[in-house]
């Protein structure tokens, strides 16, 4: 009764939350391009994508995809070799985990006959598997752990505890159920006839199957032990392996023992049994909402990306959000990231970011603060595209950049250098003049350009001063350099060239003295940012 | 941190010509070779390639016949580099360089086998030998003192053709000039970018257009060295032909573009031959037990090398193969002994332009007669180690104008030397 | 050969000279300033360009230390665009004179001279290049000046009421008759070309020079030469001057200008005017010893050093004669010497320059019999085009406010371009012809790292498009105008500044030739 009632419950949050969230990525949208479609042509168009897409040669290699991506993870075992581990050890040790455990009604029974959940191989594999998960949830803690980096919120503290939860409720479990005289009791009148005595049969099982009973019992009577077994033999071995094989639930059962009557009397087994049972259910109503619905999204968007209906790429851009599992990869890789250290902002780390803009992709108010860190993490990142490569469920996070871009654009939150250029160099100079600066030992520091012996080289090897006209372009590289060098840096932060350069790193190379020219252009750029910001709304 | 170790007979360090030039013996000789060095070094060299124009310094004593000059130098100064090679030697050595050139597209020649002026961006004449080609024009020209047209370009800045005029009034008459405004002219132009500008034949016929007028009498016309990088042949027979008259290019100040068409030059035919190159790398620690091994780092990158030998060609100050501080000067990868720790009060003469020449050129390495570096005793410091190009001492190069001819040939001597000793 | 007629021939464009010039043209008098170089060529354009608190010399010459607190008040009244009010420091480090230092809150407040102690710990704080063996610190009214501004300023006023400028005019012959100077004869030093000028009254301002002037008129001044040499850092080191609190000595004073610093100085007796330039010697004394106060100035780099001679004049006997206004600088009427028209004025200060300006011109007017009164106490210095590009970092505000494109820059380093050349031209035109060195004077051409070695070829190729030089003069300008940096760049030949002098020579030795 409260199985079925908490099992139905949780199903209907679950299939309720998963429509919700299916019908989210049809309705929520980022991106300008995203503003001209209704909610009905993006579900019919999506619909007509995803099948064409399976009914189209596509569709080979979407299944090579799918088996190098998602099944085998080969994207993830190239970056880093724990975390596949990881990510196998939880996600297939769970899996084997409820498709025998969870459904051995539906689907266990039904493939072995003689299928009994104390049974070996059945019950030494339960345990293996969920040994398997638990160290994949081990190797998540300690990755998160020494990986400063990746930052941790609240949903993946909590799909990490649930997991382990569930997994170790489940070992504590069956370890009481090991030693749980009352169910033993229960177990002897369902199969054995009331007028047998069960002693030989209770010393047998206490000595070799670890029950506690309340009642002395002599478990060293050599006669009294064989004849045990022969009782066990006729009633209870076709449906028992012996309790060592269930190696992690056995040492509980066993270090539980001491008070094994006090675990008995209170029936904790139960307790613990309701205790798994709903932190099972949890999670499946859980999971529409958390990043496990990973399992789902992603391979529905690896079947829609191809796609090239426009209405589709929207479509696409929601459900590679809802793919996201906070790995932190991206993060990890990220060409920017170093910035969060000065700034700490975590709108920079892409992994962060993404889950701002879908806030913003809910078309609900934003708050202005946020819209503010949100944009400043948007226009530091360079569409390096670095992250895109790498991440392991294939969203296409480029595109969403370039999207969340515009959208900021669209809500008045201009591109740095959209509205730097609204002034000239000097009149920032003017504007900034009285303002404090943190010094930099890069920009600020003289001795950066001692080195510069005045050739040119920089200004003749620079693409963009090759391929600006007179318009488009200001100051050399070298005059960049020479301004700094006399102290006139608020000149050069809102230079054109420092804010052309396409950091392509030529005037770096050839610089005969070594002098970091991109670097100082890039630091400049964050410093302008960061310098300029609080005027700005004076443009 | 265990970092990739690459192996190879001979690491040539530097990528000055001189480098350049030993890591092209070496590869022609078949040895396994790899190269490190500035990303840019020859695009800090004019182009021209002096092999000894200049003796002695003070007297300011010009040669006609480079050969004649060395084998009075070699009777007056005993340390130089020249006396440690015969005139053979730098025959074959430039045989062998301006034949790679040529096959790179690079074409070099010399004016009846002597020493020709060749005008300069301030009407000066520089006294150089092997020229490349699209200079030879106009030293005939000169001579001939023919009518000719020199352009320069508005917003290139350093070169004036009528500075040139001016200062060449006494020795060529029949000069005229003009200016010529380069496509986009409202900006600041630069001789690299407008070289390659002009490697679009679109743009070279417009700036053809925009010559033609002035050409009238003349029958030669000087313009800065902007001829194209790689395909600087045929942008300069296209400007002819369609100017209908024969040009001559004039060196710029660095970075100069008959530098940096030597520079691609290299680096592209190089690895053809089978040279390992590394450019934007720097040694930070060397390591000696019979073999050096070497720890390089770069931008992106860092790596061990291990050679059986060394060629050392990493120039003088500028190049980062020597520097100073108020004390004395050091050779910065082996730290070498180096040649003339005079005090910094005689390093220096008081007029830059004293005919003696700074004393401070002299300095420098010290070697043998196979180009391996010797202490104050005399003795060879590493059997494997061998020191060319501006980083030997005893060679003022840039007042007896030397550069070219002492780093190729040494560069020669000392990639045949590590053959005959490798056996 | 010219004639030119005057009330009054300067000779001399120091600080006094054109100081001279401004307060007589402000009185209605016209003059000639003759020069044989060109302005602050002498000791005038090499010193720190500090403009003095007195408390340096309250010590010393309590009355010079007063003259110092009273002009500078006036010049940073008067003057404001040519000084940067930075304040000083007065710091002693562990080993100085404890008695001095005790002392010299007494002695500024006897002079009026305002001196603030503050603790090493604020003084650190306000200047974090003072070395941790800092003992004691004040707060002073240091300022510094820009020299070559105040001079071309000065000047530039005189020529607006009517004066003129002569450069490169050198006085070779004083005509005596009836004890007077009827003319004096002067000589154009590029063009050989004669002047003679028939002036009322003679002002020999020629400072270390002085002495060699007045004996053209048979009088003996007994000088005594003294050289102080000087070193430029590439960056700002404080944003005060720093004075050793010390008796005043050697290496002990680093005094910021826009974006350097700059250190010194030495003083070394020299018998004759032939030599005077920065040695090796010099600079490594002054660097070791000036790292006792600024331990930095051992490792920043530097990018020149220069030399300039203080004139001294021994007055012996006739201590305590009118004559001599104080003992910070000497006004002589030669007139006892038998010459009516002919005055001497030298020593002082750069800072005093105003008052000694005054004094001279007081004189000249009681031999004229003209009884107007001197002005420059109130008149504030006009601003006007012939002085501001000596500003450093001006240059480049002006052209990034302008942001034309085509105006492209000549010289990198100091980021000046076309117009402003053109500027420059027109201004050095006034006075003769332009050359590179004369531009210099004028700018910061040529000051930057490269020290003319690009700069150089770019501006005269300019100059010739502009036809204003002609035949092969541009190839002894250059060599002229890098030689004239090279003096200064080489005591300092290590680290990056070898590797600087190296292109240099590369560029202008070995691929231009220009030597041969």
């Amino acid at each position: 009764m409260f199985f079925s009632i908490s099992f139905k419950i949780s199903l209907a949050i679950f299939v309720l939350g998963t429509l919700y969230r299916i019908i989210n990525w049809f309705r929520f949208k980022i991106g300008t391009d995203a503003l001209s479609f209704t909610m009905i042509d993006r579900i019919k168009s999506g619909v007509i994508g995803i099948f064409k897409t399976i009914f189209s040669l596509k569709i080979f290699s979407i299944i090579k995809v799918l088996i190098l991506d998602v099944v085998l993870q080969i994207k993830i075992i190239r970056a880093d070799k724990w975390r596949w581990i990881m990510h196998m050890c939880i996600f297939y040790g769970f899996m084997l985990l409820l498709l025998m455990h969870a459904f051995e009604n539906q689907i266990t029974k039904a493939l072995f006959k003689n299928y009994a959940s104390t049974l070996n191989p059945f019950m030494f594999l339960r345990n293996l598997f969920g040994a398997i998960v638990i160290f994949g949830v081990l190797i998540a803690v300690l990755r998160r752990k020494k990986t400063p980096k990746i930052l941790t919120n609240a949903h993946d503290s909590f799909a990490i505890f649930l997991l382990f939860s569930i997994m170790l409720s489940g070992f504590v479990l069956e370890g009481l159920k090991i030693i749980s005289s009352p169910i033993f009791d229960e177990m002897v009148s369902s199969y054995i006839s009331g007028s047998d005595d069960i002693t030989p049969l209770k010393a047998y099982w206490a000595k070799k199957f670890h029950v506690v009973f309340k009642e002395k019992i002599n478990i060293n009577d050599e006669k009294l032990l064989s004849e045990g077994e022969s009782s066990h033999i006729d009633n209870c071995a076709s449906c028992h392996s012996m309790p060592e094989t269930a190696f992690i639930s056995y040492p509980f059962a066993v270090s539980f023992k001491h008070f094994g009557n006090t675990l008995n009397d209170f029936r904790v087994d139960r307790w613990l049994w309701y205790f798994h049972v709903l932190s099972c259910f949890l999670g499946l109503a859980y999971l529409p909402f958390s990043k496990f619905f990973h399992i789902l999204s992603t391979p529905i968007n690896l079947l829609l990306e191809p796609a090239e209906e426009e209405k589709n790429k929207v479509t696409s851009r929601i459900i590679g959000m809802d793919a996201c599992t906070h790995c932190g990869v991206c993060t990890e890789n990220c060409s920017v990231a170093q910035i969060y250290q000065v700034t700490q902002n975590p709108n920079i780390l892409p992994s962060e970011k993404l889950a701002s803009i879908k806030l913003l992709s809910r078309g609900k108010k934003v708050e202005r603060e946020k819209l503010n860190e949100i944009a400043e993490g948007s226009f530091i990142c360079t569409n390096c595209y670095r992250c895109t490569k790498v991440c392991p469920s294939g969203i296409n996070l480029d595109d969403l950049w370039t999207a969340s871009k515009n959208t900021l654009i669209q809500q008045g939150y201009f591109e740095p250098h959209n509205w730097i250029a609204q002034k000239s160099p000097s009149e920032w100079a003017e504007t900034v003049k009285k303002k404090k600066d943190e010094p930099s030992d890069l920009i600020d520091n003289p001795e950066i350009f001692y080195g510069c012996v005045q050739c040119s080289t920089c200004a003749s090897v620079c693409p963009v001063v090759a391929a600006s006209n007179g318009n488009e372009i200001d100051l050399t590289p070298q005059q960049v350099m020479n301004l700094l060098r006399m102290g006139l840096k608020d000149l050069a932060m809102a230079s054109k060239m420092v804010w052309n350069c396409t950091t392509c790193y030529m005037c770096e190379e050839n610089c005969p003295q070594g002098i970091r020219v991109t670097d100082i252009f890039y630091e400049l750029r964050n410093k302008a940012y960061i310098r300029f910001k609080d005027v700005k709304e004076n443009v | 941190m265990s970092r990739i170790e690459l192996k190879c007979d001979l690491l040539v360090i530097g990528s000055g010509i001189a480098g350049m030039a030993a890591s092209l013996f070496a590869a022609n000789r078949g040895i396994k070779t790899i190269q490190i060095g500035k990303t840019n070094t020859l695009s800090f060299t004019s182009g021209l390639m002096d092999v000894l124009a200049v003796h002695p310094i003070e007297e300011k004593r010009l040669w006609k016949n480079p050969w004649d000059a060395i084998d009075t130098l070699k009777k007056d100064i005993s340390g130089h580099p020249y006396s440690k090679v015969s005139k053979d030697t730098i025959e074959k050595a430039f045989k062998e360089l301006v034949a790679f050139l040529k096959s790179a597209d690079v074409p070099y020649a010399n004016y009846q086998n002597k020493n020709v002026n060749i005008i300069t961006p301030i009407g000066t004449l520089k006294p150089t030998f092997f020229v490349p080609e699209s200079m030879l024009n106009g030293v005939s020209a000169l001579e001939e003192k023919k009518p000719c047209l020199i352009i320069d370009f508005y917003n290139l800045k350093g070169f004036s053709a009528l500075q040139i005029k001016e200062t060449l009034k006494d020795k060529w008459q029949n000069l005229r000039t003009a200016q010529i405004k380069f496509l986009d002219s409202s900006k600041e132009q630069f001789a690299e970018q407008m070289a390659y500008d002009l490697e679009k034949p679109k743009n070279l016929d417009k700036l053809a257009k925009e010559i033609s007028p002035h050409i009238k009498d003349a029958e030669i016309l000087g313009i800065p060295a902007i001829l194209g990088v790689k395909r600087h042949s045929s942008v300069l027979s296209k400007l002819q032909e369609l100017l209908g008259v024969k040009v001559f290019e004039i060196p710029t100040i660095i970075p100069s573009v008959p530098g940096i068409r030597l520079k691609k030059a290299f680096e592209d035919k190089l690895q053809d031959i089978g040279v390992q190159s590394f450019y934007s790398q720097e040694v930070i620690q060397v390591f000696h037990k019979d073999d050096f091994v070497f720890d390089v780092t770069g931008a992106a990158s860092m790596f061990k090398i291990r050679t059986k030998g060394v060629i050392l060609s990493t120039g003088r100050f500028f190049g980062g193969g020597l520097s100073a501080d108020r004390e004395k000067i050091t050779e910065t990868i082996f730290n070498l002994e180096i040649y003339g720790p005079f005090l910094r009060k005689v390093w220096h003469e008081l007029d830059f332009f004293a005919p003696r020449g700074h004393n401070i050129n002299n300095c420098g390495i010290e070697t043998d007669e196979y180009f391996h570096p010797i202490d104050k005793s005399g003795k060879v410091i590493f059997n494997n180690l061998y020191a060319v190009g501006s980083i030997l001492a005893h060679n003022d190069w840039t007042r007896m104008k030397c550069g070219t001819g002492v780093s190729v040939a040494t560069a020669y001597s000392a990639v045949n030397a590590f053959l005959n000793q490798k056996g | 050969m010219a004639n030119l007629e005057t009330q009054v021939l300067i000779i001399g464009g120091g600080a006094t000279g054109t100081g001279i010039a401004r307060d007589l043209a402000l009185r209605g008098i016209k003059c000639i300033l003759a020069e044989k170089d060109d302005i602050n060529a002498g000791a005038s354009g090499a010193n720190h360009g500090l403009l003095h608190s007195g408390s340096r010399y309250v010590a010393s010459d309590a009355e010079a230390a007063i003259e110092c607190r009273e002009e500078g008040e006036i010049l940073k009244r008067l003057a404001p665009h040519c000084i940067d009010n930075t304040g000083g420091i007065f710091a002693a480090v562990s080993g100085d004179d404890e008695k001095y230092i005790s002392d010299f809150p007494s002695m500024c407040q006897k002079c009026g001279i305002s001196a603030k102690p503050i603790d090493i710990k604020e003084a650190k704080e306000l200047e974090p290049v003072l070395s941790e063996k800092t003992i004691a610190a004040y707060l002073t009214e240091d300022a510094s000046i820009d020299p070559f501004m105040l001079s071309l300023e000065n000047m530039a006023q005189a020529v607006s009421l009517g004066s003129s400028y002569m450069r490169h005019a050198k006085a070779i012959e004083f005509k005596i008759e009836n004890g007077k100077i009827k003319y004096t004869k002067l000589i154009n030093s590029k063009t050989g070309e004669e002047t003679k000028v028939f002036a009322e009254q003679i002002v020999n301002a020629a400072g270390a020079w002085a002495g060699e002037m007045a004996e053209l008129a048979s009088v003996t001044i007994p000088m005594v030469y003294s050289k102080g040499s000087l070193v430029i850092t590439q960056k700002r080191l404080t944003k005060r001057v720093i004075n050793r609190l010390r008796k005043a000595s050697d290496a002990d004073i680093l005094v910021p200008g826009g974006a350097v610093s700059i250190f010194g100085t030495t003083s070394i007796r020299i018998n004759t005017l032939d030599a005077i330039y920065p040695t090796v010697e010099e600079v490594d004394f002054m660097i070791s010893e000036g790292a006792k106060m600024v331990p930095i100035l051992e490792t920043t780099r530097y990018i020149r050093a220069y030399a300039g001679v203080r004139p001294l004049i021994s007055l012996g006997a006739k201590k305590g004669d009118d004559r001599s206004v104080s003992r910070g600088f000497v006004l002589l009427d030669h007139t006892e010497n038998g010459v009516d028209n002919f005055i001497t004025i030298t020593g002082g200060k750069l800072t005093t320059y105003r008052l000694m300006a005054e004094k001279t011109a007081d004189l000249v007017c009681r031999h004229l019999g003209i009884s107007a009164t001197c002005k420059t106490r109130e008149e504030p210095l006009p601003s006007t085009t012939h002085g501001k590009w000596t500003e450093p970092a001006m240059t480049p505000k002006m052209w990034m406010q302008k942001q034309k494109t085509d105006d492209i820059l000549l010289c990198e380093c100091e980021m000046i371009s076309k117009s402003a050349v053109d500027s420059l031209i027109e201004s050095a035109k006034q006075s003769g012809d332009p050359a590179l060195k004369v531009l210099g004077l004028r700018s910061r051409i040529g000051k930057g790292p490269c020290q003319g070695a690009f700069c150089s070829l770019r501006i005269a190729a300019y100059m010739y498009d502009k036809g204003e030089l002609n035949l092969d003069s541009g190839i002894s300008d250059i060599k002229f105008f890098l030689n004239e940096r090279w003096r200064g760049e080489r005591p300092l030949q290590w680290g990056t500044p070898i590797i600087q002098s190296e292109i240099a020579e590369a560029i202008h030795c070995g691929f231009l030739s220009i030597e041969l």
